[in-house]
């Protein structure tokens, strides 16, 4: 594998984190540590486009090889990446120290299904078979009270929390509230179905915490959700591991329109996120990711096709950011996956398995054994959280 | 044999669920009266046929895009699309809620959802029911192939996965547009329409199958109403032979990729793939390996012939089970407001849909709506579809004088003991019916 200059990404970022330890030390340490930890994930289907939304605008062939498809406005962060220029909330969480990108990264999946990519992400294996449950469900099954500590947002329940586990699930709704006499007598009944017995119990537990929680979520927008997201989350009961999709990220035509909508909606949900979880955002981590990336050439039609190397963003309070990871491969076919593809150079288990020993606490072998079976915990990248106390 | 049990089997496992009368009708010969169904499908409503064709609402896109750009797309979104979309809807679900061939309209959708096209992405939210209506429909009760071909070719499809500006790399189409190649259309025909994901291609079969299905085009809006259509760009076919999963394809034009379908169609990766889809949906969401490749050798022995595998349906005895399968939310809307014997649809029944996480053709991708019960039941949306059944049951005008034998004429015998016991016992007939709407058993089918 090629190392060219750009490796200064990395290099840089061993000198940030004694600067990021120092800042934890004087200022960020005050804060409440991450005793009560929540744990956000967003899964960006479809495959986000990582050279529109953390372009490696320092790679000198990146404009020649994007074209029209690189000129859209940017937010200079290492001097090497950038951000999307519609995410001026991320960029301020970037000023902060409180954003960390993630670059040339994908799951163990080396192919361009859609739907086993996504099999992969969610059910925490080396491969789309072999597991109907997902690794966030089996992390929540390893703790008591996982009803009300996992929460899937949205309709149905993804792959991630699916699982032995009973987990909740939340969507706004409008349609006027059943007799609870109704429910009392349906209960019983529901009760003699073993997919169906538990269900109603629970959503009424759920009924209770969301309770007259109305809002502009009709549309589905994630700027709307994240906002009710974040009160959930707030809430002293509330749940701590969440999970929910955006869709529309499978861009193989008019890219960089559609990336200025999304990209948008999702900074401005990540700002009422924010405000919405008010002192709790210092205990908070969002890890924002997608199956995989997408081609590094334009395809024909404005977009770009399916591609393996991709990237993520990791942010909150909880977490040491003001920097961008990337062992950067370049852009040159050569350096690429046939030809074509960002050849990833890190596994973006390494990011889900420091999520979850340094900041939701679990154990290398809770993590080795359970719940991303076969990932040696050690391997993980460190220093992605501030130190719990 | 029950025949009775059988009968509310026939109007819930394979009908959308049992209007007042049916399972008397469907009594006397519950397979019969399904085969039927196939032979013989009621004609669409009147609404549907009053629809626009997908070619004038694609010429409509195509002069937007090209007077006004991006603001000229989201104005006809905004004024022509989305009321279209809404009409769609409306229409779909109420031929779905109406229909006395239930059976056919469940094959209808079954094969709407396997070719998914979504208003996920934006411009497809008017065209989608047009789709819908051109290829799919008058082509379910024919054979695969050609289902398969109407599908690829039809307008909405080339627009949904790309093709539409998928230029072969050396064509003069492709310098002069400063465009190029796009394998959507391409990846997801093999992965998601005929092999399936394990089906045995590589990315060289998908790259190859893309460049012979450059030039599957649309016809340029030209104000003689001749626009929007399929259309076949020569000068955007990249020239030259192709090799798909090991056959040669020489340079035919638009009929290189025609026969690269046929010959996808009536592979047997093809019919496995489609075997265990039909096996998930009719049988349960763990169907037996041998229901799997009873059904794929069906496909295989009758050239694919849909109506001989509606048919094989009916023989398999585990697809009568009872209540293995889970409600999907539109499923469970139509069938409840086919219970009420409602006389159709409207935006209050859309407005259901959203809620229970279902709008019709917003499938989350290509790969169409999940089909299996843990997608779909979560203790929040559980609770969701009790307020629906509650509210459904307030709206009915006609209050039931014995609870008990309306409840049978929805879903016969298939209600436990306990819950007709309920039922019996209910506060009000309203209730008692809200009960029954919202029972474990009226989850499933």
């Amino acid at each position: 594998m090629k190392h060219r200059s750009f490796e200064i990404s990395r290099r840089r970022l061993l000198q940030f984190s004694g600067a990021t330890a120092l800042a934890s030390v004087s200022g960020q340490s005050l804060a409440a540590p991450a005793s009560d930890p929540r744990f956000l994930m967003i899964i960006l289907r479809g495959g986000v486009d990582g050279l529109t939304m953390l372009p490696p605008t320092g790679d000198p062939d990146l404009a020649g090889i994007r074209g029209q498809m690189n000129e859209f406005p940017t937010i200079p962060l290492d001097g090497f990446f950038s951000l999307h220029g519609a995410m001026p909330t991320m960029g301020e969480l970037w000023e902060q120290q409180q954003l960390i990108g993630f670059h040339a990264i994908s799951t163990p999946y080396q192919d361009r299904s859609h739907f086993d990519a996504q099999n992969v992400l969610e059910n925490g294996l080396a491969h789309p078979d072999g597991s109907a449950d997902g690794w966030l469900n089996r992390a929540l099954a390893l703790r008591p009270d996982s009803a009300r500590r996992g929460l899937s947002v949205g309709a149905g329940t993804p792959l991630i929390m699916r699982g032995a586990a009973p987990v909740g699930s939340w969507a706004p709704s409008q349609l006027p509230v059943a007799e609870p006499t109704l429910v009392d007598r349906l209960i019983p009944l529901w009760a003699k179905d073993p997919l169906l017995a538990r269900m109603l119990p629970q959503g009424r537990e759920l009924q209770a915490m969301t309770g007259g929680m109305g809002g502009d979520t009709s549309s589905g927008r994630m700027a709307g959700l994240l906002d009710q997201v974040g009160q959930l989350m707030a809430r002293v009961d509330g749940p701590r591991i969440v999970a929910m999709d955006s869709d529309g990220w499978d861009m193989h035509g008019t890219l960089l329109f559609h990336m200025n909508r999304l990209s948008a909606d999702l900074d401005q949900g990540i700002a009422r996120l924010r405000s919405a979880l008010g002192e709790s955002w210092s205990q908070t981590a969002v890890l924002i990711v997608s199956e995989f990336g997408r081609t590094v050439e334009p395809n024909g039609t404005g977009g770009a096709d399916h591609g393996i190397g991709g990237s993520a963003l990791l942010l909150g309070g909880a977490v040491r950011g003001g920097r961008v990871i990337a062992d950067w491969p370049g852009l040159r076919p050569g350096d690429r996956i046939a030809a074509r593809d960002l050849r990833p150079t890190a596994d973006l288990r390494g990011v889900i398995a420091a999520a979850l020993a340094d900041h939701l606490s679990y154990s290398p072998t809770e993590i080795g054994e359970t719940i991303l079976p076969g990932f040696t915990t050690a391997n993980r990248l460190p220093e992605l959280f501030h130190r719990m106390l | 044999m029950n025949r009775q049990m059988d009968a509310a089997i026939a109007t819930v496992r394979f009908g959308m669920g049992a209007r007042p009368g049916e399972i008397r009708d469907a009594a006397s010969d519950p397979r019969g009266w399904l085969a039927a169904q196939m032979a013989n499908p009621a004609p669409a409503t009147l609404d549907m046929k009053s629809l626009e064709p997908s070619h004038e609402l694609v010429s409509q896109l195509q002069v937007a895009v090209r007077t006004d750009a991006i603001p000229g797309v989201v104005k006809l979104l905004r004024q022509v699309y989305r009321p279209q979309y809404v009409r769609e809807a409306v229409v779909r679900t109420g031929q779905a809620i109406t229909t006395t061939s239930s059976f056919h309209e469940r094959w209808v959708h079954f094969w709407s959802d396997h070719f998914t096209v979504t208003g996920k992405k934006p411009v497809i939210v008017g065209l989608a029911g047009g789709f819908e209506r051109e290829a799919i429909r008058p082509n379910v009760g024919g054979r695969f192939v050609d289902l398969l071909l109407a599908a690829v070719r039809h307008p909405v499809m080339i627009l949904y996965l790309d093709n539409a500006r998928s230029f072969g790399p050396n064509t003069p189409a492709a310098r002069y547009r400063n465009g190029g190649l796009n394998e959507n259309l391409a990846r997801e025909v093999l992965e998601l329409h005929t092999l399936g994901v394990d089906g045995g291609y590589d990315q060289a079969d998908v790259r190859s199958l893309a460049l012979m299905l450059t030039g599957w085009s649309l016809s340029p809006a030209d104000g003689n109403g001749s626009g929007g259509r399929f259309h076949f760009h020569a000068t955007a076919h990249e020239p030259g032979e192709r090799h798909l999963m090991g056959i040669r394809y020489a340079d035919d034009g638009v009929g290189q990729a025609e026969q690269a379908l046929r010959d996808l169609a009536a592979h047997p990766a093809t019919a496995r793939n489609i075997a265990r889809e039909l096996a998930r949906h009719f049988v349960s969401d763990t169907p037996s390996p041998d229901v799997v490749t009873s059904l794929s050798r069906t496909f295989t022995e009758t050239a694919g012939d849909l109506q001989q595998l509606a048919l094989a349906l009916l023989d398999i005895q585990e697809a009568w089970a009872p209540l293995t399968k889970l409600k999907t939310p539109d499923e469970l809307v139509v069938s409840t407001m086919r219970g009420v014997g409602a006389n159709g649809s409207n935006e209050a029944t859309l407005n259901a849909l959203v809620e229970l996480g279902q709008r019709p053709w917003m499938a989350p991708s290509p790969k169409g709506w999940p089909d299996t019960a843990e997608a779909w039941i979560t203790p929040d949306r559980a609770l969701r579809r009790v307020d629906f059944g509650a509210a459904v049951a307030e709206r009915v005008a006609t209050m039931p004088t014995d609870p008990v034998s309306r409840a049978r004429e929805m879903m016969g015998e298939l209600y436990g003991r306990d819950t007709i016991t309920e039922i019996s016992r209910a506060e009000s007939p309203r209730q008692a019916l809200a009960l029954a709407l919202s029972a474990p058993e009226f989850q499933r089918r």
